[in-house]
Formats: structure tokens, C-alpha cells, sequence
């Protein structure tokens, strides 16, 4: 019992991460689990309970009748909640579950606090919405990503699981965010592993970009230019006014993504970085806030899409070139190829292998298995 | 058919006008065009599409009323403003005293017609700003084909407004509400200004929207918020306190008229306003924190340059009582205090302007720096008031106070004579690239455009507002004032110190001539390219390219992302497209 070990399954599109982590409480020597998500998404739940039964079993099995210490609900995307739901609902016995923590926003009187937040949340439901109705209007249903991304960031689906998220611990389930100090005993049970959020931002109305709405075309009308306007010049203008669906889709999955918790845990000098699928707002908030620290283990967020790993100057500072120890460094890509556009990014898995001694992918293995890293 | 339309202009937020005391919220405005006006609000140079972006549906025109005024060739449109204590007609009295109060605004309906109205004043306002004959003199032409610039008053819910090159289009969004109304930038006069500013810029200077330096996508907004609180400055309803002696003072310092988009910066958290252009911003790295601006960031960049400008105004305004034509006018008119004042802010507004545009108009095409722009003011001023060194004084003791390293224009070409024609141009090119600093394997693009050096009106003949679409230069120009201004452009290569990105960037630079029509060289400006320009590069360009990538993106419905910015590795060489767009339209980088 003297390795940490951080099991990352193959759950197709999603994470699904366990660490065991051993503990001394001062009388006797335990292995702690701490498990992070569980969740995929192609297609919803009916086509994809056989990924989370393999999951469930192996982790009843490597449990053997523990509970786990601590859940972590980085964010509210079905990619990473939907697993433990399912699989209950596929009629599969959970493991216990002490503590949970939940990104803050999915408390249930979260947007009562912060009416900001309340107000972009409102505005990003309406546009999914309205991004729903113009793929169902432009035949894009069918089409994978559309899919993928119209699963991903359904409210309706997300809100079933965070609701059975939020019951799931039988001790205690904190809504944590970066001001957030855990208490031993009291929000976890380690004693040797400590816990540090460097996100998400409590009040998460920051996290919300711009949105411009994609013009809906009304079935059978066609616009033409009112009496002295330029034709030329009105089509260039609607052609503009009826772009930018993927944008707008995108700009929908950034604002749930950067309300993930990032958090780290140390233990024995190592420093693991667990990012869920924080996005570039999220890490330039996390940098002016002076959270970030080189590490020796990141779970590279957002599948290793190009747009989950900072840039250069934010690496540099969780993974300088100029080493502070010669501890080795490794990068856990949870991901699946096929489900968005270029996801995972080749630029950005170069870019991590340039920084780290080992990446390592859940693609390596199979589906519903898991590859494992150790740290001594 | 009519030549002219009154429009009513809303020239203040609607949250804010309660806090200000003025005559009148809305502003009458007089404007003529020899093609007439149209349903619409439409014309020759810019059109109204009140095109709801949530439903595609277009809202419908404001009526044309031909005999909605009592003046001859002057119509109207059907409007009907909606203040608070119910709704009132047009002021139609352009007399100064006899002007409605229309008090504060009351809420907008999605369809009404009010705001496309004044909407369309307050960009036809800002081009004929910028287009009078004591500033530009001449009609400016768009950046994109075609001759009209179409306007989307409320198109979406959205926390902005941009100029969008592609789409020919300015578009208000709205969102949000303070004191219980519905925020629409639409009504802000300042972001109307500002925003039309911007078409006006790419207009006159179109590589300024795909430069990569910071400091040259600065220039577009510092320009834009100069016009749009000079523009504030010109509202009569504005500077006219009913029953009182109008004070100076409010021109002087930071005031509603100095402040940009109080309502908008105060709905998205940026205290009083979104900037304000009374203020003692530098690049001076030594300076005090809150002086010192983060200089790859255009936004906050264009404080220095607005600033600037703004400091030459108040010196302006303060020396306008000993001007000639300002004394001339005041004492003839035997004007009451408020009067004199119009006149002294028309004239420090005119010369500010003036110094302005025409510094664009003569600047190099490419990635310029504030420095290239006030060597350019300079140069202009120069030659439009050879006998007035005044203002070129204080811009370069502003420029020194605030961190900008002026260095000394070319003269190489004083005694030379230069061609006119393209292929002569070209020869005489080739045998002084050296000179230019164009690289050998360089392909230059030559253009030649008729202009006039000639005496500005500066002080306006009366203060009413009333301006023709295409302004009439011929009491101020002739042959004898007749130049060229001969730009050379080029590709400029450096090499790129961002990881991943290449080992070489492309960037665009160039040149201006101005020669008399006998070919005499008067002015050379270059674009000056220090160690510094291209580390501002290198730090602005960090953060926009930020998760981008070299390839084209596809969203998740197959089609390219609009993003706005577009990099482009060849050969291991960087080149970008679409700044401009990417912090407007996008705006995800500041």
C-alpha cells in the first residue's frame, strides 16, 4: 500500500477516473478512493449502459465493500454525469459514496444567490433552445457532433443526473468553487492528502461569453431587401445573421465546461492536477488569481480538444520546461476520436508531450477498461 | 422628391438622462442628399434593416412623410417618441429657445420606429462629421463594395455592437435593463458614433482591420471614441442649461461628454462608463499603475490615443476665444454666452477632427503605430495650416508625456520630383526600394488618389445642424490645391518567437508620398517598425492565438467557425487575418 494510483477508464467519450490514495490517519494504514465523474455521451444513456456496467464492476470489485471517500462532480455536461445514474438504473449496485463534491452552480438554490449568473444561465438554456431547432430545421440531428454536443449540453438530461448527484453521498455533498478550504473530517476524511480548488470562480457569470444568435429561417420565406436597400449589401447581411451555428454551440459547451472544479491533490511531495474540462476562461481567472503551480500529473482537460489546454505561458507555469524537481511528469488524455471535430487535437497532444515523460491515453486500452498510473 | 429629412436624434442614455440637466433629450437634426431619402429609414450612403435576428422576421419601415415639416425640400418620417409622461412629437422648431422637452424616454417597443430614426441621425451625424469640410472634405468611401452601409438597430439579445466588414452591416444588440428599461445600444449615441467611427476608419484606412499589432487595432478605437465624444460636444440640447449661464468647465474635464456608453459600461460592470477620454493614460512602463495601460490590449491601449487627442481639444477650446474667424463670428452674431460657447466647440471639435482624419488619411498603409499616426497629424497639419504651430506643439508634448517616441520624418525625396502615372511610379520605385526599406523580393501595391491641401472652415457658419450627404467643396478648393498621395504597401516579414507558430510572421507595412500635381515631393512618411512594436506583437498575438489553431476549424455542424481570426502557416511563416473581428465580433480575447 505504498503507490497512488490513478485509474482512468475507456468510457468512449467521457471521464471516469479513480484514485486510490494511501492514507495514515495515525493509527493504521487505509486506502482512500477519491472518484471524479463518471459519464460519456454518444447517443444517451440506452446505448451506452454497458460502458458504465464495466466501470461499476471494476469498481465494486477494486472497492471490495469500501465506500468511496470522495466524489467529484467537475461539471454539469452529461459526459461526465451521466454514468452512476445509469448504471443504477440498469439496475447495478453502486458503491457507498461518504463525501461529494459538486461545482458550485449545481447547488439547487445556486442561481437564487447569484442573479447574474441566473440571467446568462437563462439566456444559455434559451439558446440551446433555439440551436436545437435550427438542427432539427437544417436536418443536422443525425450528424455526430451535433449530436454529441446536443446530448452533451442537454438541460433537461443533466438536470436528472446533478439532481441524483446531489443526494449521492451519505455524509456530506459540498458545492465547492475556488475560495473553497477543505476541512479534514469534515468535507473529506484524508490525512495525508491534501486538497487544493483553484476553481471554478463561486459567482460563475464570468464564465459566460458572448453569444450571437443564429437567425432561425422561417420555413417557405424568403427575405428579400425592403425598397432601397442595397440586394447585395442585405444578402451579404442575412447570409451573416444565419452563420455561426457551430459557434454558437461551442460558445453553449465553453460556458458549462469552465464551471468545472480544477483541483489538486498532494500527496508525498507529488502534485496531480485534475481540470475536468476548464476551458481558456477559466485558466487566465485561475492564473490572475495566482492559483497556478507546477505539477507533476495533469488530466488534460476537455478530451484534449485545442481548446482545453491553455496556451504556452499558462503551461509554463503547471509544467515548466525549466523543471523545479526531477520527479517524472505525466498527462492523462481521456478521450475518443470521432465524436467532435478534431478532438483529440494533435497540436495539443505534441504540445503536452513536449512537457511531460508520458502521455497517456484511455484509447489504450478497451472500451469499458482501464489504464493506470502510479505514483510512489 | 425631397432632398433633406429632419430626423430626431435621442443624444443621451435613457438610464442617464434623468441625472443630466438639458434642454432637451432629443436633437434635430437637418441632413440632404441629392438621391433623396426612402422608407426606411434609407438613402443613398446608409440603410435601416430592422431585421430580428431571433426570428428572421424584418420590422416594419419607418414611414416617409414628405410634408412633415414646414420647409421647403425638407420631409420627415412618421414618428412618434415615447417619453414617460406618454408620447410626444418631433421638437420641429430648429430655433434654439423654442425646442419640446421631451424629458426622459419612456420604454421601447421592439417595433417602434423612434429608434431606427434615430439611429439613422446619429450615423448620418458621425459621417457628416467626419466628412465636413473642416475635417476630411471629401466623401469617404467604404471599406467593402457597394456604396451603402446597412444598419441593424436591435438585431438580437446580446451584451454588444459591432462593424462587421463582411456583412457591410453596424449591428446593436440589446440586453440586460437598468432602472427597469431594456438596455438597447441602439440608444447610446456614443456607441452608434463609436461603431459608424469604425466604418468610417476601415474606410479610409481598411489595413488597420488585419493588422496584428496592438497598437494599430488601438488606432480604430481610440479614433472611434474621440468621434464620439466630440460629436456629444456638438448636442445643443446638451450644452444648453435652461435658465443658466452655460459653464466651461464640463468641456474640460471628465464629464458626460468625455464619458463613453455610461448606460452600457455601467450595465456590464465598468463603473461610470466604458472608457472616457479625459484621462491621463500612458504607455510609459515607469508610470503609476493607474496610468499605465496593459499594452497588448487595443481596448485599453486606445485610452493613450483618445486622450491624447482629447488634451488637444481642451487646448483648443481654451485658445478659441483669440482664434479670428471664432472672434469674428461671436462678435457679429453679437452671440449670448451659450452661442459662443457652440462656436468655440465647433471650432476646437473641427480642428481636432480635422487633425485627426487627415493624419489617417495621409497615414502609410499597414501595421501602424500611435507613432506613425501623430508623425502623419503632424505632416498634415503641417500643410494645412503651415502658419499655426500650435497644436503640432502640444501633440508632441503629449506624445513625450505619454510614452510615444516620435522619431523624425524621412526627407530624402524633399528636392525629388516624382511621377504620377503607375508604371512611371513603379520605375521610380525600383530605384528607391532601398530607400524605402522594402525588401527586395517585396511585391508592392501601388494606389494614387487626388486630394486637396487647402484652408478649412473652421468655424461653421451657423450652429444649427443641417449638412449635405456630399459635402461642397467648391468654395475651398481649386486646381491650384490639387495633390496626389501616392501610398506603397508591402508585406514585411520578422521572425515569430511564438512556440508552434512558424519561425517567420508577415505583417503589412508602407509608405506615403504627397506631391504637389507638378510631381514636387512634399511629405514622406514611413511606417517605423522598433524592437518594441514587435514585442507588442509578439504579447498581443500570444493571447488571441490562444486555443486557435493553423487549420481551418470546423464546428460540430460541419461548417468553418466564424471566430474572426484567421492563422495561416506556410512554409513556417505566420500569417493573420480578421483581428479587428475577432475582438469585436467574438470578443472572447479581452
Amino acid at each position: 500500500m505504498t503507490a497512488l494510483t490513478i485509474v482512468a477508464y475507456n468510457v468512449l467519450f467521457g471521464d471516469a477516473i479513480l484514485i486510490c490514495v494511501p492514507d495514515n490517519n495515525g493509527r493504521k494504514s487505509v486506502m482512500r478512493h477519491v472518484l471524479i465523474d463518471v459519464g460519456n455521451v454518444l447517443g444517451g444513456p440506452e446505448s451506452n449502459a454497458h460502458v458504465f456496467r464495466s466501470v461499476v464492476d471494476d469498481l465494486n470489485r477494486r472497492l471490495d465493500g469500501r465506500p468511496i471517500d470522495l466524489y467529484v462532480m467537475t461539471h454539469e455536461h452529461m459526459d461526465h454525469v451521466q454514468g452512476l445514474l445509469c448504471a443504477q438504473q440498469d439496475g447495478q449496485e453502486l458503491p457507498q459514496i461518504d463525501h461529494a463534491w459538486l461545482t458550485a452552480s449545481a447547488s439547487k438554490n445556486y442561481y437564487e444567490q447569484f442573479p447574474e449568473a441566473k440571467k446568462q444561465r437563462a439566456l444559455h438554456l434559451a439558446a440551446y433552445d433555439r440551436v436545437h431547432r435550427i438542427a432539427l430545421q437544417r436536418g443536422l440531428v443525425g450528424v455526430a457532433p451535433v449530436r454529441a454536443f446536443l446530448d452533451n449540453n442537454n438541460p433537461r438530461r443533466t438536470g436528472d443526473c446533478v439532481a441524483f448527484l446531489r443526494q449521492v453521498a451519505r455524509k456530506k455533498t459540498t458545492y465547492v468553487h475556488s475560495g473553497f478550504k477543505p476541512v479534514p473530517g469534515e468535507t473529506h476524511p484524508f490525512s495525508q492528502a491534501t486538497f487544493s480548488i483553484w476553481a471554478p470562480e463561486e459567482d460563475t457569470s464570468s464564465y459566460y461569453g458572448r453569444m450571437r444568435p443564429v437567425m432561425q429561417k422561417k420555413r417557405g420565406t424568403r427575405l428579400t431587401a425592403p425598397e432601397g436597400v442595397d440586394q447585395e449589401a442585405f444578402a451579404a447581411l442575412v447570409e451573416f445573421s444565419r452563420s455561426g451555428l457551430g459557434d454558437e454551440m461551442l460558445a453553449i459547451d465553453r460556458a458549462a465546461n469552465n464551471t468545472s472544479i480544477v483541483f489538486t491533490i498532494e500527496w508525498h511531495g507529488w502534485r496531480l492536477l485534475f481540470c475536468g474540462d476548464a476551458e481558456l476562461r477559466s485558466w487566465r481567472t485561475m492564473e490572475k488569481q495566482g492559483q497556478l503551480r507546477p505539477v507533476h500529473f495533469i488530466k488534460v482537460g476537455h478530451h484534449a480538444s485545442h481548446n482545453g489546454t491553455p496556451g504556452e505561458d499558462i503551461l509554463e507555469q503547471i509544467l515548466p520546461l525549466q523543471r523545479p524537481d526531477s520527479r517524472l511528469r505525466t498527462a492523462l488524455v481521456s478521450t475518443c476520436k470521432d465524436t467532435y471535430n478534431g478532438v483529440p487535437d494533435d497540436k495539443t497532444l505534441d504540445k503536452l508531450r513536449h512537457r511531460v515523460d508520458k502521455l497517456v491515453q484511455t484509447t489504450e486500452t478497451g472500451v469499458g477498461e482501464a489504464v493506470e498510473i502510479t505514483f510512489e | 422628391m425631397k432632398r433633406g429629412v429632419l430626423l430626431p436624434v435621442l443624444i443621451q442614455d435613457p438610464a442617464v438622462a434623468g441625472e443630466t440637466e438639458a434642454r432637451s433629450i432629443v436633437h434635430p437634426v437637418v441632413v440632404k442628399d441629392s438621391a433623396g431619402f426612402n422608407e426606411g429609414p434609407a438613402c443613398r450612403r446608409v440603410a435601416m434593416v430592422d431585421l430580428d435576428f431571433h426570428t428572421g422576421k424584418l420590422r416594419p419601415s419607418a414611414k416617409f412623410d414628405p410634408r412633415g415639416t414646414p420647409y421647403r425640400d425638407i420631409a420627415t418620417y412618421k414618428v412618434a417618441i415615447p417619453t414617460k409622461r406618454g408620447t410626444r412629437s418631433m421638437p420641429w422648431s430648429r430655433g434654439s429657445a423654442k425646442g419640446t422637452d421631451v424629458g426622459e424616454l419612456g420604454s421601447l417597443p421592439l417595433d417602434d420606429t423612434f429608434m431606427k430614426v434615430s439611429v439613422f441621425g446619429t450615423v448620418l451625424r458621425t459621417i457628416g462629421l467626419v466628412q465636413d469640410p473642416a475635417v476630411l472634405g471629401r466623401e469617404i468611401e467604404w471599406a467593402f463594395s457597394g456604396q451603402q452601409l446597412l444598419v441593424v438597430p436591435r438585431a438580437a439579445e446580446m451584451d454588444n455592437a459591432f462593424y462587421h466588414r463582411e456583412s457591410r452591416s453596424l449591428q446593436f444588440y440589446y440586453g440586460g435593463s437598468l432602472h427597469g428599461s431594456t438596455i438597447f445600444s441602439g440608444l447610446s449615441q456614443d456607441i452608434v458614433a463609436h461603431e459608424t467611427a469604425h466604418a468610417i476608419i476601415d474606410g479610409i484606412a481598411p489595413d488597420l482591420y488585419d493588422a496584428i499589432s496592438p497598437e494599430s487595432l488601438a488606432i480604430h478605437e481610440g479614433l472611434a471614441d474621440l468621434t464620439a465624444a466630440l460629436l456629444s460636444m456638438r448636442n445643443r440640447e446638451l450644452t444648453h442649461k435652461p435658465g443658466q449661464r452655460t459653464s466651461t468647465k464640463e468641456f474640460l474635464q471628465s464629464s458626460r461628454f468625455s464619458r463613453i456608453a455610461e448606460e452600457f459600461g455601467r450595465w456590464r460592470g465598468h463603473g461610470d462608463a466604458l472608457r472616457d477620454v479625459c484621462n491621463t493614460r500612458t504607455m510609459d512602463p515607469y508610470a503609476a499603475d493607474e496610468s499605465r495601460v496593459d499594452q497588448t490590449s487595443p481596448h485599453s491601449l486606445s485610452e493613450v490615443l483618445s486622450g491624447l487627442l482629447f488634451v488637444v481639444f481642451k487646448a483648443l477650446f481654451s485658445a478659441a476665444p483669440r482664434d479670428a474667424s471664432v472672434k469674428r463670428k461671436v462678435n457679429r452674431e453679437n452671440s449670448s454666452n451659450f452661442e459662443a460657447i457652440r462656436y468655440r466647440l465647433a471650432y476646437a471639435c473641427n480642428r481636432t477632427l480635422g487633425l485627426a482624419y487627415r493624419g489617417l488619411d495621409w497615414l502609410p498603409r499597414g501595421d501602424a503605430s500611435f507613432a506613425d499616426l501623430i508623425e502623419a497629424m503632424i505632416a498634415a497639419d503641417q500643410e494645412f495650416f503651415p502658419n499655426d504651430p500650435r497644436v503640432r506643439k502640444v501633440l508632441r508634448k503629449e506624445a513625450r508625456l505619454r510614452g510615444i517616441s516620435l522619431t523624425k520624418t524621412k526627407q530624402l525625396f524633399r528636392k525629388l520630383q516624382v511621377p504620377s502615372d503607375e508604371p512611371t511610379l513603379r520605375t521610380f520605385l525600383e530605384a528607391h526600394r532601398k530607400d524605402f526599406d522594402i525588401p527586395s523580393d517585396a511585391e508592392v501595391t501601388i494606389t494614387v488618389r487626388k486630394m486637396h491641401i487647402y484652408q478649412p472652415p473652421l468655424t461653421p457658419f451657423s450652429t444649427s445642424e443641417s449638412f449635405d450627404l456630399k459635402p461642397n467643396m467648391s468654395k475651398f478648393t481649386s486646381e491650384k490645391t490639387e495633390h496626389n498621395l501616392i501610398k506603397f504597401t508591402w508585406l514585411q516579414k520578422e521572425s515569430n518567437d511564438l512556440e508552434g507558430w512558424g519561425t517567420k510572421r508577415r505583417y503589412r507595412s508602407g509608405a506615403t508620398v504627397v506631391a504637389n500635381m507638378s510631381g514636387a515631393v512634399q511629405t514622406v512618411l514611413q511606417l517605423q517598425h522598433t524592437p518594441m512594436t514587435m514585442s507588442l506583437r509578439s504579447g498581443f498575438l500570444q493571447k488571441m492565438l490562444n486555443g486557435e489553431s493553423a487549420t481551418l476549424q470546423i464546428g460540430p455542424d460541419g461548417v468553418p467557425l466564424q471566430r474572426g481570426l484567421r492563422a495561416n502557416l506556410v512554409n513556417e511563416t505566420l500569417s493573420i487575418t480578421g483581428a479587428m473581428q475577432a475582438l469585436h465580433v467574438v470578443g472572447e480575447f479581452e
